[in-house]
C-alpha cells in the first residue's frame, strides 16, 4: 500500500523530512480549519436553499443517521492508513457481522449476545487480515481484496435467500432509528466512539506508536514500538467499527443483508482521503476524518433532499474530493505558482538532473 | 428522451455551480432559488422510484406514468438508485420524506431494508404504493403485482415441457440468490412441476447478478457442465439475454430452449437467430399508468382492501380489485392490486411490441 | 533517447545486478507455474467432467477471459510504475456505450469502432494521468474519483436506454473460432499481451516504467522523465480499457449503464495482475503473468462450476486464488525483508 505513490519520491524540491514533520502539525490544523468551514458553508447553503433539509435542526440531525455507518468505518480505516496500510475488506466485513448477528439472533440466541458474538467475528476476522500481513508479510492491499471476496461470499452464504428481519424493538431502538430528543443514539455513539479514537491515535503510547509505524517502520521500531503488534491491532479495530457499523445498518433498517456494507467503503475511504488523512500513512488527525464525515454526508442529503438524484451526488463526491486534494495540495506547496508553471514544473525537460533540492525554482 | 436528459444536464450543472459559488463565498453569497418542488398548483406529488436507473423495464414503466400523469394532476418524479442498492433507495425515500411528497411508488430492491423509512413516511401522510417488487405488506398501501405468480410460471413450464416433452432435464437461470420476485417465481414453478410435471428435472439454479457478462458466463457454464440440459429459464432481463447469446454462440439455438421472463425489445436479435423460444411478461408501459392510477385514488382515499376501480381514466380495459386477503395460489397479499395476465411473445409476434 | 543512461542499456526487466536476475528467473517461474496450475485444473476437471476438456468450452473459457486479460495488461502497465487503476470499469462501459450505439443504430464499421474507443479510453486514461502526474494526487485516490465521476459519465451518456443487438461483423468477432477451441477474441488478447510485452521490455520508455517502479527517486535522478512515462501508464492502461470495452461488446452483445462496473472487472483485472506475478510494490511483473493470470481465474472459476460449487462461493474462490498466488509467489518473504530492512523507510 505505502508504496502506491506514483510519482511522489520525485516531487518537487521540498524541505527535508524532519522539517516537513515540523510544520506537518500546523497544516493539519490548517486542514482541519477549512473542513469546519466548508461545512458550515454547506449547512448554511442547504438550510437556506433547501426546505426541509434544516427542519429546526432536527431534520438535520436524524440526516446524519444515513452517513455515520460510513463514518464508523471510516474511523477504522483512519487507523489502518495511519499505520501506512489499508482495509478493503470493511465494506464486507460491515455486511458479514450484520448477517452472522441476524443469524444468530434468528437461531433462538439474546439479541445482544448474538451482537457481542458478531462483532468478535468483526474483531477476528480483522485479526485474520492483521496476522496475514504482519505474518505472512503480504500486502494489505493484496490480503483486504482477497478476505474481501471471501468475507462477501460467507455473508451471501449465511444469508441465504431471504435474511432474517424484523429484530427486537429495543434493538432497533438503540443500534438503528432511537433517539434522545432530537439527536439518534448513533450519534451519541459515533461521538463517544470518535472521541476515543481521537484521544488514542493523539493521547496515548499506543496512538503514538501507530503515526510512527506509518511514518517510518525503522524509526518506529527503534524507539520500542512493536511495529507487528501495532499493525494488528489497527486491523483488529478496523474489522471490530466495521462490524459495529454493520450492527448499527442492520438495526437502523431493521433487517440484515449480505450486501449491506459493500457500498460503504469507497465512501469511507474518501472521508479518510477527504479528512487530511495521508493515504500514505502517518499523518492526519482523527478530527479531521469526522468532520469530513459531515461535510461529505451532509453533502450528498443535501443534494438528495434538494431533488438531486443520487447519481448527481455520487459524481459531486468524487468531483469534491478531487477539488479539495488539488487545493490541498497548492496550500501544502505554498507557492502561489499558476498552474502554467506548475505544468511547466511538472513536465520541464528531465533529461539533465533536476535542480537542487532547495528553492522554488521552475525547471522550464 | 434526450429532451429530458439534457434537462437533467443542465440542472445538474446548475447545481454544481451553485455548490462551487457557495464555497467560494463561503456561504455569504446570495443564495440561488430553491428548486421547485413544491407544488403551488394543486398538483399531487407523485414520485416513482424503481430498483435503479437505467433499466428498460423500468423505464417503460417511467414513460407509461409519464404520458398519464398530467392526465391525471400528478407532478411526477422519477428518480432512482444507481446501482440496485436497498440502502441507495432508502436515502432517496428519506430524501422524499424531506421534500413532503404525496405519494412514493416503488420497486423495491430489498423486502425488508427499506420498510423502517417507508413505514416513517406512512406515518407522515405519505401514501406507499410498491409495484413489481413489493416491501413487507406493513410497509405500504397498496401493491400493484405484476401478475399472479402461478399464472405466469404455469405460462413458463408449458411453453417448456410443449418443447422438452414430460421428461427432461432443464436449468434455471436468475439474477441474485435473494431477488424477492424471483424467489416467487421459482417456487411457482417448482409446485406447478410437482404436480403437473413431476419428471421436469431442475438441475441447477445460476445467478446472473443482473448483468449481461456475469449472466453469459453463467449460462455457457450451464450448458457445458450440465450437458443432458434441454432448456433454460431464464427469470430477469439480464439473464434472458445473456442465456440467449450463451445458446446462440455455443450453437446450440434450437437444441436448447429458452423461455424466460423479460421484455422482447431487447432480445430481439434472438428471437430472429432462433436462439429465444419464448418469453412471457406483462405490459410494462400499461403496468406505469397504472400504478400512477392507484397512487391518485391513494392520495384521495377512494380505494381500500376489497374495492374495484375502473381503468379507464388511464385509458386501461376492464376493472381491478383490490385483494382482501392474502392468496397462496397467487401470491398476492392484502392490498394487492393484480395488474394482468401475462403476454407471450414469441418469434411470431415479438416483432409488434416496443418496450 | 541515446541520451539514456547506462543501466537501462541492460536485460529487459532493467534492474541492476543479482536482483535483477533473481527478479526475472522469479518471473519466468511464475508464469511457468500458472501454465502448470491451469493445465492441472483443466485436467483434473475433464477426467471427471469430459465434456470441460471439449473444443466449445476451451473456446469459452478463453473468449470469456480475454476482456479481463486486456484489462490485466492495463493494471500491469500501472502497477510496474507503482500506480493502480481504480477506473477501468467505467472507460470500458464508456467505450463499449460510445461505439455500441452508432453500432447498433447506425452500423459503424469496426475498424473505425476500433479507432473510436481506442481515443474514448486514452481521453478518459489522460484524465487520470493528468491528476496522478501533473497535479500529483495519489493514484489509488485520483481513480477511486474519476471511478465516481466516469461512471456516473457512463449513466448520462446512455439516459436509460441500452445496446440490444449489434451487427454481425461485431458478434462473430465477439463468438466465432479460428480453430475449434480457439477464438478470434485470444488472437486480439494475445496480440495486445504481446504488443505490451515488447513494449514493455524492447523499448526505452517501456523500460523506463520498470525503472521507475524499481526506484522513481533513481530514475529521476538518473535524468528518466518520470512525470511523462507514469503519465503514459495511465493514458495506456485508459486506451487498453477502451479496447476491453469494444472486446466486451462483441463478447457479449449489449452494453447498458453499468457494464463494467456492475462485474467487479477493476477488482478481478487486479487479482489477475497480481496472480499473474506483477507486485504492488512496481517495478517487477510482465503482461503475460496477467494474461496467464485472466486465464488461470476463467479456468479455475468454470471447474468449480463443473464441480458443482454453488456459485455463491465463486468471489471466496477468486480471494482464496489471490492468496496463494502470493504465498506461492513468495512476497511474503520479500516484503518482511523489506519490514526488517534498516533502511525500511516507508516512501
Amino acid at each position: 500500500m505505502s508504496l502506491l505513490a506514483g510519482a511522489a519520491p520525485a516531487a518537487p524540491p521540498r524541505p527535508g523530512r524532519a522539517v516537513r514533520r515540523l510544520t506537518a502539525g500546523s497544516q493539519d490544523r490548517t486542514w482541519v480549519s477549512a473542513l469546519a468551514f466548508l461545512l458550515v458553508a454547506e449547512v448554511v447553503y442547504f438550510s437556506v436553499t433547501v426546505s426541509g433539509f434544516w427542519g429546526g435542526g432536527t431534520g438535520m440531525l436524524s440526516l446524519s443517521e444515513q452517513f455515520l455507518d460510513i463514518g464508523l468505518i471510516a474511523l477504522g480505516e483512519t487507523l489502518v492508513i495511519l499505520a501506512g496500510e489499508i482495509d478493503l475488506s470493511a465494506g464486507a466485513m460491515s455486511s458479514l457481522v450484520g448477517i452472522v448477528m441476524a443469524e444468530l439472533w434468528q437461531q433462538g440466541l439474546n439479541i445482544w449476545v448474538a451482537t457481542a458474538l458478531a462483532l468478535l467475528v468483526g474483531a477476528l476476522g480483522g485479526a485474520l487480515n492483521g496476522l496475514l500481513v504482519t505474518r505472512f508479510g503480504i500486502d494489505s492491499l493484496l490480503v483486504t481484496l482477497a478476505t474481501q471476496f471471501i468475507l462477501s461470499s460467507v455473508a451471501t452464504a449465511l444469508g441465504g435467500g431471504s435474511p432474517p428481519y424484523g429484530f427486537p424493538k429495543s434493538f432497533v431502538n438503540l443500534a438503528g432509528t432511537g433517539t434522545i430528543g432530537p439527536v439518534p443514539y448513533q450519534l451519541i455513539a459515533f461521538a463517544v466512539i470518535a472521541t476515543v479514537t481521537g484521544l488514542g491515535v493523539s493521547r496515548t503510547r499506543y496512538g503514538r506508536g501507530l503515526v510512527l509505524t506509518g511514518y517510518n517502520r525503522a524509526a518506529a521500531r527503534y524507539s520500542g514500538t512493536n511495529v507487528r503488534r501495532t499493525l494488528l491491532w489497527s486491523f483488529i479495530a478496523s474489522g471490530f467499527l466495521a462490524g459495529l457499523s454493520g450492527v448499527m445498518v442492520s438495526g437502523f433498517y431493521n433487517a440484515a443483508r449480505d450486501d449491506i456494507g459493500d457500498s460503504l467503503l469507497l465512501p469511507a475511504i474518501t472521508v479518510v482521503v477527504l479528512g487530511g488523512v495521508d493515504i500514505f500513512g502517518g499523518r492526519g488527525r482523527v478530527l479531521g476524518v469526522v468532520v469530513a464525515t459531515f461535510v461529505l454526508g451532509l453533502l450528498t442529503q443535501g443534494l438528495l433532499v434538494a431533488g438531486d438524484s443520487s447519481l448527481t451526488a455520487t459524481m459531486v463526491t468524487g468531483i469534491v474530493l478531487v477539488m479539495c486534494l488539488v487545493l490541498k495540495i497548492m496550500l501544502n506547496r505554498r507557492s502561489g505558482a499558476s498552474l502554467r508553471q506548475l505544468l511547466a514544473r511538472r513536465f520541464g525537460p528531465m533529461t539533465r538532473p533536476p535542480p537542487t533540492r532547495l528553492g522554488g525554482e521552475t525547471t522550464s | 428522451m434526450q429532451l429530458s436528459t439534457t434537462k437533467a444536464r443542465l440542472r445538474a450543472r446548475r447545481r454544481l455551480a451553485a455548490m462551487a459559488a457557495a464555497f467560494a463565498m463561503a456561504g455569504t453569497a446570495a443564495f440561488a432559488v430553491a428548486p421547485a418542488t413544491s407544488s403551488a398548483s394543486g398538483l399531487i406529488k407523485v414520485a416513482i422510484v424503481p430498483k435503479l436507473l437505467g433499466l428498460p423495464v423500468f423505464e417503460a414503466n417511467v414513460k407509461g406514468a409519464r404520458e398519464v400523469a398530467g392526465k391525471l394532476g400528478i407532478a411526477l418524479k422519477y428518480t432512482a438508485p444507481a446501482t440496485a442498492s436497498a440502502e441507495g433507495q432508502v436515502s432517496i425515500f428519506n430524501s422524499l420524506i424531506a421534500q413532503h411528497y404525496n405519494v412514493i411508488t416503488l420497486s423495491a430492491d430489498d423486502p425488508t431494508v427499506p420498510a423502517p423509512v417507508l413505514e416513517k413516511a406512512m406515518k407522515a401522510g405519505i401514501q406507499v404504493v410498491s409495484f413489481d417488487s413489493d416491501v413487507l405488506p406493513a410497509a405500504r398501501n397498496f401493491f400493484v403485482q405484476d401478475t399472479a405468480y402461478n399464472t405466469i410460471a404455469q405460462g413458463v413450464i408449458n411453453a417448456t415441457e410443449k418443447f422438452t416433452g414430460p421428461k427432461a432435464d432443464i436449468a434455471i437461470m436468475s439474477s441474485t440468490p435473494d431477488a424477492t420476485i424471483q424467489l416467487a417465481w421459482i417456487a411457482a414453478m417448482k409446485s406447478y412441476i410437482k404436480t403437473k410435471f413431476p419428471h421436469l428435472n431442475i438441475v441447477t439454479i445460476g445467478y446472473g447478478q443482473s448483468n449481461q457478462a456475469t449472466s453469459l458466463t453463467q449460462a455457457e457454464d450451464i450448458i457445458h457442465s450440465y450437458s443432458n440440459v434441454k432448456a433454460i429459464l431464464p427469470i430477469d432481463g439480464a439473464a434472458v439475454v445473456g442465456t440467449a447469446q450463451a445458446v446462440a454462440a455455443l450453437h446450440e439455438a434450437g437444441k436448447i430452449g429458452v423461455f424466460g421472463i423479460g421484455d422482447p425489445l431487447p432480445n430481439r436479435t434472438y428471437f430472429a437467430n432462433g436462439s429465444l423460444q419464448a418469453l412471457f411478461l406483462w405490459n410494462e408501459v400499461n403496468q406505469g399508468k397504472l400504478v400512477m392510477l392507484v397512487a391518485k385514488l391513494a392520495y384521495e382515499h377512494k380505494i381500500h382492501a376489497g374495492s374495484t376501480f375502473s381503468g379507464a381514466p388511464v385509458g386501461l380495459p376492464g376493472t381491478f380489485s383490490v385483494a382482501a386477503a392474502a392468496s397462496k395460489i397467487t401470491g398476492a397479499t392484502r392490498n394487492t392490486i393484480i395488474f394482468s395476465k401475462p403476454l407471450e411473445f414469441t418469434k411470431a409476434n415479438y416483432k409488434n411490441f416496443d418496450f | 533517447m541515446s541520451a539514456l543512461p547506462a543501466p537501462l542499456d541492460a536485460s529487459p526487466p532493467a534492474l541492476v545486478g543479482a536482483r535483477a536476475r533473481f527478479a526475472s528467473n522469479a518471473l519466468r517461474h511464475r508464469e511457468v507455474q500458472l501454465l502448470l496450475a491451469i493445465l492441472l485444473v483443466g485436467g483434473v476437471s475433464t477426467a471427471l467432467h469430459p465434456n470441460f476438456g471439449s473444443a466449445s468450452n476451451i473456446s469459452f473459457m478463453l473468449a470469456d477471459s480475454v476482456t479481463t486479460m486486456v484489462l490485466a495488461v492495463s493494471q500491469t502497465v500501472v502497477i510496474l510504475g507503482r500506480g493502480i487503476d481504480l477506473s477501468v470499469a467505467p472507460v470500458l462501459g464508456i467505450a463499449a456505450i460510445g461505439v455500441g450505439f452508432p453500432a447498433q443504430d447506425h452500423h459503424l464499421n469496426i475498424l473505425l469502432a476500433l479507432l473510436f474507443v481506442l481515443l474514448i479510453g486514452a481521453a478518459l486514461g489522460v484524465g487520470n494521468g493528468f491528476l496522478v502526474a501533473v497535479v500529483g494526487i495519489p493514484p489509488i485516490i485520483t481513480t477511486l474519483a474519476t471511478l465516481t465521476i466516469y461512471g456516473g459519465l457512463q449513466f448520462i451518456f446512455t439516459s436509460g436506454q441500452e445496446v440490444i443487438s449489434i451487427p454481425t461483423s461485431y458478434g462473430n468477432l465477439g463468438s466465432a473460432d479460428v480453430v475449434p477451441g480457439v477464438p478470434w477474441l485470444l488472437v486480439i488478447g494475445a496480440a495486445v499481451v504481446a504488443g505490451a510485452y515488447f513494449m514493455l521490455t524492447r523499448t526505452v520508455p517501456g523500460r523506463s516504467i520498470y525503472a521507475i517502479g524499481n526506484n522513481s527517486d533513481a530514475a529521476f535522478r538518473a535524468g528518466l522523465p518520470v512525470r511523462r512515462v507514469i503519465f503514459a501508464t495511465y493514458v495506456i492502461s485508459g486506451t487498453l480499457a477502451g479496447l476491453a470495452g469494444l472486446i466486451y461488446l462483441c463478447h457479449t452483445g449489449s452494453a447498458d449503464a453499468t457494464s463494467g462496473t456492475d462485474s467487479n472487472l477493476n477488482l478481478t483485472s487486479i487479482a489477475a495482475a497480481l496472480i499473474g506475478g506483477t507486485t504492488l510494490r512496481g517495478g517487477r511483473g510482465n503482461p503475460v503473468g496477467g494474461a496467464l493470470g485472466a486465464v488461470f481465474l476463467s479456468v479455475a472459476l468454470t471447474a468449480m462450476v463443473f464441480a458443482r460449487i454453488p456459485p455463491i462461493w465463486e468471489p471466496a474462490g477468486v480471494g482464496v486464488l489471490i492468496l496463494l498466488a502470493v504465498i506461492a509467489g513468495g512476497e511474503g518473504t520479500h516484503v518482511r525483508k523489506m519490514l526488517q530492512s534498516a533502511g525500511g523507510a516507508r516512501r
